[in-house]
């Protein structure tokens, strides 16, 4: 299932094909395209869900050409 | 080699730079190091080649890993034109509360499990209020104590008082970047000058600190002026040096602004090392996105040090990924201080 909205803009699947950057942790919830808090360390990120609560998780920037590593 | 003009030895002046540097121990001359600047492109492989005989000869073959955390994250006063955590622009980093000292903690482990010396601990503010020097000076003997690692910290611009208290607690380095040339500056920053700080920058190695000094390329300042940043990060003699290449970010005023092209920054890699041939030359924020594969051509171009995994709100690549990078130009992972 894709996500609802863009993690990078936080808009619905037809405003936006998806602006989000691998050099970025998510900014926006897939689920409700809420902010998310995020703390970035050095061997991930955490970005929590102003709106439904939801917790997103991910590591590093996927090696090129890779899938994001993103939870 | 191209046909560039040679000097009174015969040399060309990649190979009297070179000479300079390895054989006689002197420094370029920033009018030598503008003469490197403008050499064509097809000189650049030579250029850090340069730079790579005069990084083995002053610093060795060791490489510094360090892994940078940020314990304030956004809600920062300054507008700093580059930076995704100022308040003044419209940016999806917003403002969270302080870390926990367990949080803090966690992260130096994990640092120091990647093989990292040194832990950098950031802070989106002007400078320390009283409340931020309190938590200071519990956290960084805390982390030392518990983790055994060395405490960096970026904080701002410190007052004297602030320095010699930074330094009490055992703050090994102290962050605190020069961005770009004096007369640059003001196009990028207008909330703070940069004589403040360039002040703060004397404070900390007055006060016995390192002195990490950083830059950033890209935000549309000329060759001229990295050249004069050149000759004003010798004046502020720093320890270490980390070179950022701006990675553009939405909402902020440098968002449209290209890329540095990947030859470009090998070469101004190369003239960082040969401009200041003991400091620790650090790849910082940016490197993925402005050099990729190129990477590992830059640890041979006169870089001994970087910082691996995520940086303050981007990601970095795996860590992993620069160990083999590093088991593969079978350089050794050590700690390092600045050579005189
Ligand atoms: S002082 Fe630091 S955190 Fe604040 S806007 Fe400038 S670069 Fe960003
Ligand atoms: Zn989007
Ligand atoms: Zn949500």
């Amino acid at each position: 299932m894709g996500a609802a909205f863009c993690t990078g803009c936080g808009r619905p699947p037809a405003a936006c094909g998806g602006c989000a950057r691998p050099s970025d942790p998510w900014r926006y919830c897939p689920d409700c395209g809420r902010w998310l808090a995020v703390q970035v360390t050095p061997t991930g990120w955490v970005g929590r869900c102003r709106g439904c609560g939801a917790e997103h998780h991910g590591s590093h920037q996927p090696p090129a050409g890779g899938a994001p590593v993103t939870g | 080699m191209s046909g560039v003009a040679t000097d009174r030895h015969g040399d060309d002046p990649i190979s009297a730079a070179r000479r300079a540097l390895v054989d006689e121990r002197r420094q370029l001359t920033l009018d030598e190091l503008a003469a490197l600047a403008a050499l064509p492109d097809e000189d650049v492989p030579a250029l850090a080649e340069a730079a790579h005989a005069v990084r083995v000869a002053w610093c060795g073959d060791t490489v510094e890993i360090e892994g940078i955390l940020s314990a304030k994250t956004g809600g920062c006063p300054e507008d700093c034109h580059f930076c995704s955590q100022s308040s003044r622009f419209e940016t999806p980093v917003k403002a969270l509360p302080l870390l926990s000292d367990d949080e803090v903690l966690r992260a130096a482990r994990e640092t120091a499990e990647l093989g990292a010396s040194e832990f950098c601990i950031v802070y989106a503010v002007r400078g320390p209020d009283e409340r931020l020097m309190a938590h200071l000076e519990r956290l960084v003997p805390l982390v030392r104590r518990e983790v055994g690692i060395n405490v960096a910290v970026s904080a701002g611009i410190l007052t004297e008082d602030q320095a010699a208290r930074l330094r009490g607690v055992g703050v090994h380095r102290y962050n605190h970047n020069l961005e770009t040339a004096r007369s640059f500056f003001g196009r990028v920053v207008t909330t703070h000058t940069w004589e403040e700080r360039f002040e703060t920058c004397r404070l900390v190695r007055e006060h016995g600190m390192e002195l990490c000094c950083g830059v950033l390329l890209g935000m549309g300042e000329t060759d001229e002026q990295r050249i004069e940043l050149l000759g004003q990060l010798r004046e502020v003699d720093p320890a270490e040096v980390p070179v950022n290449f701006l990675d553009p970010r939405p909402g902020t005023p440098l968002a449209d602004r290209p890329l540095v092209a990947a030859m470009e920054a090998i070469r101004w890699i190369a003239l960082f090392r040969l401009a200041l041939p003991g400091v620790i030359l650090r790849y910082a924020g940016g490197r993925e996105v402005t050099l990729g594969d190129l990477q590992e051509m830059g640890m041979t171009a006169g870089i001994n040090a970087l910082i691996t995994g995520n940086y303050l709100t981007t990601l970095g690549r795996s860590p992993q990924e620069d160990i083999v990078m590093l088991k593969g130009l079978k350089m050794p992972i050590g700690t390092l201080s600045k050579v005189i």
